[in-house]
């Protein structure tokens, strides 16, 4: 069950990229630990769900992968990553992809989760610090840039 | 929490914080209400954020500049500003939001407003810029001691 709890938001953010975009995840395959601070690649969105367990999703985008999705899901042509379209598309994508693992979980294993809405944020030289908790990073590439799933439960995996 | 008034709840949190800023770093603050709820783009902030679970959640953040943030940790730790490193900043200001939360949760339990913690987390960087929600109920209050000044927001979310 210990690894389940993080590979399925790897298995769900390929899926639903793929079923939304049409767009490939390369990758995204293996999970290693995130040492301290996670300085973001551009946008990243963040969704924390509490249950038996309480942990948190982070998704984390480069710019180019962003303008992607937000442009092709709203079929405008949004050139900046601040716009507010962009950055409530990419809040929303981690809304699904929780949303659908989180599912899966409860599903799986009665933990009774839910999910808060996400909070996105972006800026130049971003750090996400997360004090005392130790989390897991999974990445992959599409051709339109790199994404990466950062997981968190607390306690750990055990 | 259930929908409590968000002004009554702020005040609680506000409250909390004026206390921990008090006895833990010896500051004495003055909160007032914000003219505007928006994240703004203040240059080199640092924000802490919880999300907190209740029958209604709610985001809290504290927001500040880095050079607050460094006053606020050296007088907390007994660590000069500048022997503390960004990581010491992002951890001092994920555990201040930590320490007022807990502070509010104790005294909320067993009341209809009762709420679980969740892992704070801080964010930093230029040019931040944070996006929630349109429409939500929030509140936010500045709290200021002489040249510091701390944004506290809260959302229902």
């Amino acid at each position: 069950m210990d690894i389940d709890l993080y590979q399925i938001f790897g298995t769900s953010t390929k899926n639903i990229i793929k079923e939304m975009l049409d767009l490939d995840i390369k990758g995204m395959d293996s999970l290693k630990e995130e040492p301290g601070e996670i300085h973001s690649m551009g946008v990243s969105s963040i969704i924390t769900f509490a249950g038996t367990r309480k942990g948190r999703l982070l998704i984390d985008m480069e710019p180019g992968l962003a303008l992607y999705v937000a442009n092709t899901l709203l079929g405008e042509e949004y050139d900046n990553i601040k716009n507010q379209m962009v950055l409530s598309t990419v809040s929303e994508i981690n809304n699904i992809v929780s949303g659908d693992a989180v599912t899966q979980l409860n599903n799986s294993y009665s933990m009774r989760l839910r999910l808060a809405p996400p909070i996105v944020f972006t800026g130049q030289d971003v750090i996400i610090s997360i004090p005392k908790i130790s989390s897991l990073s999974s990445w992959g590439d599409t051709d339109y840039g790199r994404i990466r799933i950062n997981i968190a439960w607390e306690g750990g995996n055990s | 929490m259930t929908s409590m008034d968000i002004e009554k709840i702020a005040d609680y949190f506000t409250d909390s914080l004026r206390q921990v800023l008090r006895t833990m770093a010896g500051f004495e603050v003055s909160n007032t209400s914000c003219d505007q709820l928006d994240f703004s783009d203040k240059e080199s902030n640092i924000i802490g954020i919880m999300v907190l679970h209740g029958k209604k959640d709610a985001v809290i953040s504290l927001s500040m500049e880095y050079s607050t943030a460094a006053m606020v940790i050296a007088y907390m730790t007994g660590i000069l500003p500048e022997e503390l490193s960004e990581s010491d900043l992002f951890d001092g200001v994920a555990e201040l939001v930590n320490i007022m939360a807990g502070e509010v949760k104790a005294r909320l339990s067993n009341t209809p407003y009762h709420f679980l913690l969740t892992s704070p987390f801080s964010i930093g960087g230029t040019s931040l810029k944070v996006a929630r929600k349109k429409n939500l109920t929030e509140a936010c209050r500045h709290l200021k001691a002489g040249e510091m000044d701390i944004t506290f927001r809260i959302a229902y979310i």
